[in-house]
């Protein structure tokens, strides 16, 4: 048994090292996003980049700038080039023919040419040199070898090519004025230099809007950090944690993926359905008892999750609290040096413990390559006789599913158990009740990003709702965070237009006349909360489909309904589960 | 231990408007006799051998310029994750034919992972380690391949001057120093390859400052050396003007897949343009570049030192600057040195005569040729790698 753990384990590690790009849904709120970054895959990054270039990428260093020669020459030659970085400016074209074309602005509080990238922040998207841009920053998680090969930039710039491109040239100007087309700083959000990165938007480039992909303590510190002194708006294209939601912020942090309470419902309704198949397949009489193990880790997002799911869940017609030692929590410390040595203890743990649910409200240190999910389905065996446990897993998760799938096909191909996918299911974001508009988009993407994961949309969206409250928040020049915040009201009920091409100059024309405007976007309506600034969501269910000898994923099966109190939806990966 | 082979780290097609076509050379690669060089003196110490080591323990060996007592300048992509395969350089500067992504430059790699080593054999313990690495960020190795890095020790080591404020002149003579592989090696062992230096060359072209100059046969802010000249493990080296021994520029790329042919074609990062980067660096590390010599104040050498603001006292009179082939024209820039008046910008490129009237579509049309980066991978470390778990062969499939 144990050989044949331990080829499982090869055979699982060269899997995932053969296996690619990694998945994601829109709930993940930090996952790794497909990325097809082997140097040796072959041609897949080429189309992706290819067509980066052409649409909003390539031109993003103002190669083809406007306008900038006079204020060339008049900076240009050796000491407007000494003074480059902290000197003097009148344009920004000058800055960035000063720097070797590389994107620079001139930062108007000083008139100082500043580097739109750094080390934290090292892509920008964009033509920087006109004098009309409109800066912002945005964060993603980036792979060191292709930082450019991301699907959440994928979808900042398919909206970007939308809103900045060539057709429609950017936002409208100032009094009627050229169009102010749009320049995006992309900053890592990897923990070692997220506070960097969000020093250099605020402090240095100072642009009056984040895209926030951020774990929540990191958008909490950031905004606590600088908003004394800078006015800037944050924009969260994924779940938030009620601290950040309840912030006092003056509206400048909303957020477009709800937070954990919408989450709730959906773990306490599958733990149900867990149980009710578990106890029919594994033949429990109704003395026995089911053993459940919750699974978090110290980030705040996980934390606050698992504390209001174990608030929630009931199993054994008990309370958790009240199950005693029929249930049991774990915390995992991302910040331990000893992290694998933690992750497979945990493991043993659990794997002794015996449970036949575990629920994970944890991110990456459950789903990753080594994480605890593959350390407990690798390693149970030996003194535990039990099934394997069936797993809820999270909308972190969610979002990073492909070692689970691999473990699962591994699992099929080595004959160590002929279902595997009936393990499994998910809590994610429920999708839009109309398809429509994330279809478009999803087709929309492909054509600019053939390797781009489709399920991206909110990134999208964000990146709409961000450029029309900058439509909304005035003629002014110069754009503050807190405009933006007012303009971002504005955008919530009126005559009702959707995100995506076709209804840009439509809305345009609207917030520029005064008219409020109901933006309708890949999500759905903007049920934004007016106190918190957070959308809220609906939970969906995920599951796995067995094709052939492959588990595929299925998304958005079952829709929580708040106001039904019910799931909808149907459930096609196996059966005795719902309804 | 001492058993390492080379391989190519990059290989290409680069399309250059108006230049010779090798169609026939093959995309693959090995050491090559290089340079025909000679010695590199002690003068020349302040070129120092970078040493990258990456992830899974391999190597890759550069050349880096040490211009402040603790700063260095090289290429960018010995500093940063660059995705293997072939690909071509446009006219413009652009990253193109590269179907499986080759060229592209990542993010800097940690600034700890990279060693410094002086001139002198056996090397043991590296002299510096990495603090901080500056660049544009570019997102391919084809512009800007250019990268300074701070380091955690100032080092009592001649500093390089840089040329500021004036272009490298077409045909302008200069000097090539670099750890490359030499003529009749077929190894690089970081510990003993010893420092070469290929005098009598000159400028073969000199690239726009900016896109918006226009599109010539150079892309922009890059210069040309025709004929053999470095090879691999010479990325990062200095061309430093012969009259004063100032860098005017970086070895970075090269067309044609053999470092001997006779029309190879090296391409170099320019320099003097990279104004607003160098103030940047010199900032970091809390030091003034060495200003470039004028020839008449050739001899002055000793004041380069002093000059240069080191926080290194013993910079003063040891910080003589690199001779280029004239031998003692190094480190001239004493303190009465005075900063050479900007010229006009030189426009010597456009008059090849190879302007393209469509900047955006010169790639289309272009004939291809063979670029190579220079790096090094120590066999050794590949050998390892192949042995180690399937962990680390998946970390290996980004490598080089």
């Amino acid at each position: 048994m144990l050989t044949k753990q331990r080829a499982l384990r090869a055979a699982l590690l060269v899997g995932l090292g053969l296996g690619g790009a990694g998945g994601c849904l829109i709930v993940s709120p930090l996952d790794d996003l497909p990325a097809s970054v082997d140097g040796s895959a072959g041609g897949t990054n080429a189309g992706g980049e290819s067509a980066g270039g052409k649409s909003t990428g390539g031109t993003a260093a103002g190669k083809t700038s406007s306008g900038g020669s006079a204020a060339a020459e008049a900076g240009g030659g050796t000491q407007a080039g000494r003074a480059g970085a902290g000197g003097g400016c009148l344009t920004n074209a000058e800055c960035v023919r000063r720097s070797a074309d590389d994107p620079y602005r001139c930062r108007p509080s000083d008139h100082t040419c500043v580097a739109l990238k750094n080390g934290a922040c090292p892509l920008a998207y964009g033509d920087a040199a006109d004098p009309n841009a409109i800066y912002f920053g945005a964060f993603a998680t980036l792979n060191p070898v292709a930082p450019e090969d991301n699907s959440i930039i994928w979808s900042h710039l398919t909206a970007l090519d939308d809103l900045s491109g060539d057709q429609v040239g950017g936002l409208p100007g100032v009094a009627k004025g050229p169009r102010r087309p749009l320049v995006m700083t992309v900053c890592n959000n990897a923990k070692d230099v997220v506070e960097a990165g969000l020093a250099h938007l605020v402090e240095d480039v100072q642009v009056p809007a984040i895209i926030a992909t951020l774990k929540g303590g990191d958008l909490r510190r950031g905004f606590e950090k600088y908003r004394a002194n800078h006015d800037t708006f944050y924009l969260s294209p994924v779940s938030v944690t009620t601290t950040v939601a309840n912030e006092t912020d003056d509206g400048l942090i909303w957020g477009l993926l709800g937070q954990p309470s919408d989450f709730v419902p959906t773990y306490t309704e599958l733990l149900k359905l867990a149980e009710k198949r578990l106890r029919k397949e594994r033949d429990m009489q109704p003395g026995d008892q089911l053993k459940v193990a919750l699974v978090t880790t110290k980030d705040a997002f996980d934390s606050e999750l698992a504390i209001a799911v174990e608030q929630a869940l009931v199993f054994n017609s008990l309370s958790a609290s009240d199950n005693g030692a029929n249930y049991f929590p774990v915390t995992l410390n991302g910040d331990d040096p000893k992290l694998k040595t933690q992750l497979e203890t945990t493991a043993q743990d659990i794997i002794d413990f015996g449970p036949d649910v575990v629920i994970s409200t944890a991110s990456e240190l459950f789903s990753m390559d080594g994480g605890l999910l593959q350390n407990i389905d690798l390693e149970w065996g030996g003194t535990q006789d039990k099934p394997r446990p069936f797993y809820v897993l999270s909308p972190y998760n969610a979002g990073d599913l492909n070692r689970a799938i691999l473990l699962m096909n591994n699992f099929i191909e080595a004959g160590v158990e002929t279902d595997p996918e009936q393990r499994f299911v998910g809590v994610s974001v429920a999708g839009a009740r109309d398809n429509t508009l994330q279809n478009a988009y999803s087709t929309h993407l492909r054509t600019l990003f053939k390797d781009a994961y489709f399920d991206t949309a909110n990134y999208y969206d964000a990146t709409y709702f961000l450029a029309y409250a900058m439509v909304a928040a005035g003629s002014e020049t110069e754009l503050s965070g807190s405009r933006i915040a007012s303009g971002m009201q504005r955008l919530l009920s009126g005559p009702s237009y959707n995100v995506g091409p076709d209804d840009i100059g439509h809305i345009f024309d609207a917030l520029s006349a005064g008219t409020n405007v109901h933006v309708a976007s890949t999500l759905g309506p903007p049920d934004f909360d007016p106190k918190t600034g957070v959308r809220s969501v609906d939970g969906g269910v995920l599951c796995f489909e067995r094709v052939g000898d492959t588990v595929q994923r299925q998304t958005d099966v079952l829709r929580y309904d708040h106001d039904q109190a019910a799931f909808t939806g149907t459930f096609p990966c196996f059966g005795d589960f719902y309804p | 231990m001492t058993g390492r082979g080379l391989v190519a780290s990059v290989l290409g097609l680069c399309a250059l408007s108006c230049g010779a076509v090798e169609p026939g050379e093959a995309i693959g690669s090995q050491a090559e006799p290089i340079i025909a060089g000679e010695p590199s003196g002690a003068e020349q110490d302040g070129v120092v051998l970078l040493r990258t080591v990456l992830e899974d323990n391999s190597e890759l060996l550069c050349s880096a310029s040490l211009v402040g007592p603790n700063l260095i300048m090289t290429a960018r992509h010995c500093v940063a994750y660059l995705t293997d395969g072939p690909f071509s350089c446009s006219p413009s500067g652009e990253l193109i034919d590269n179907p499986s992504g080759g060229g592209r430059l990542g993010l800097d790699r940690p600034a700890a992972s990279l060693e410094i080593y002086g001139g002198r054999t056996p090397r043991r313990s590296p002299l510096a380690h990495g603090l901080q690495v500056i660049s544009t960020l570019p997102p391919t190795i084809c512009e800007n391949d250019l990268a300074f890095v701070v380091l955690d020790t100032a080092l009592d080591l001649p500093l390089v001057p840089l040329r500021l404020g004036r272009p490298a002149e077409l045909h302008e003579p200069a000097v090539l120093v670099g750890y490359g592989t030499s003529q009749n090696a077929q190894l690089i062992n970081y510990k003993t390859q010893a420092r070469q230096q290929k005098r009598g060359l000159e400028v073969a072209g000199v690239g726009p400052d900016s896109i918006d100059d226009g599109v010539t046969t150079v892309p922009p802010r890059t210069l040309f050396l025709d004929g053999p000249s470095g090879c691999i493990g010479d990325s990062g080296g200095p061309l430093l003007a012969e009259s004063s021994g100032a860098v005017l520029g970086i070895y970075s790329l090269q067309r044609g897949s053999l470092c001997s042919a006779p029309h190879v074609r090296s391409q170099l990062v320019h320099v003097p343009p990279f104004q607003t980067l160098i103030d940047q660096a010199f900032a970091a590390a809390g030091c003034e570049p060495v200003p470039e010599p004028t020839p008449e104040a050739g001899g002055e050498a000793e004041g380069a030192g002093a000059a240069s603001g080191a926080p290194n006292a013993a910079a003063g009179n040891e910080s003589s600057s690199l001779s280029g082939a004239t031998g003692g024209v190094g480190g001239a820039a004493g303190e009465t040195a005075p900063e050479p008046e900007p010229k006009p910008k030189s426009k010597t490129a456009k008059s090849s005569g190879c302007s393209l009237s469509s900047p955006r579509r010169d790639a289309d049309a272009a004939p291809s040729f063979f670029l190579l980066a220079l790096g090094a991978i120590a066999l050794r470390g590949r050998r390892r790698r192949l042995r180690q778990p399937s962990s680390a062969r998946r970390r290996s499939l980004k490598a080089y």
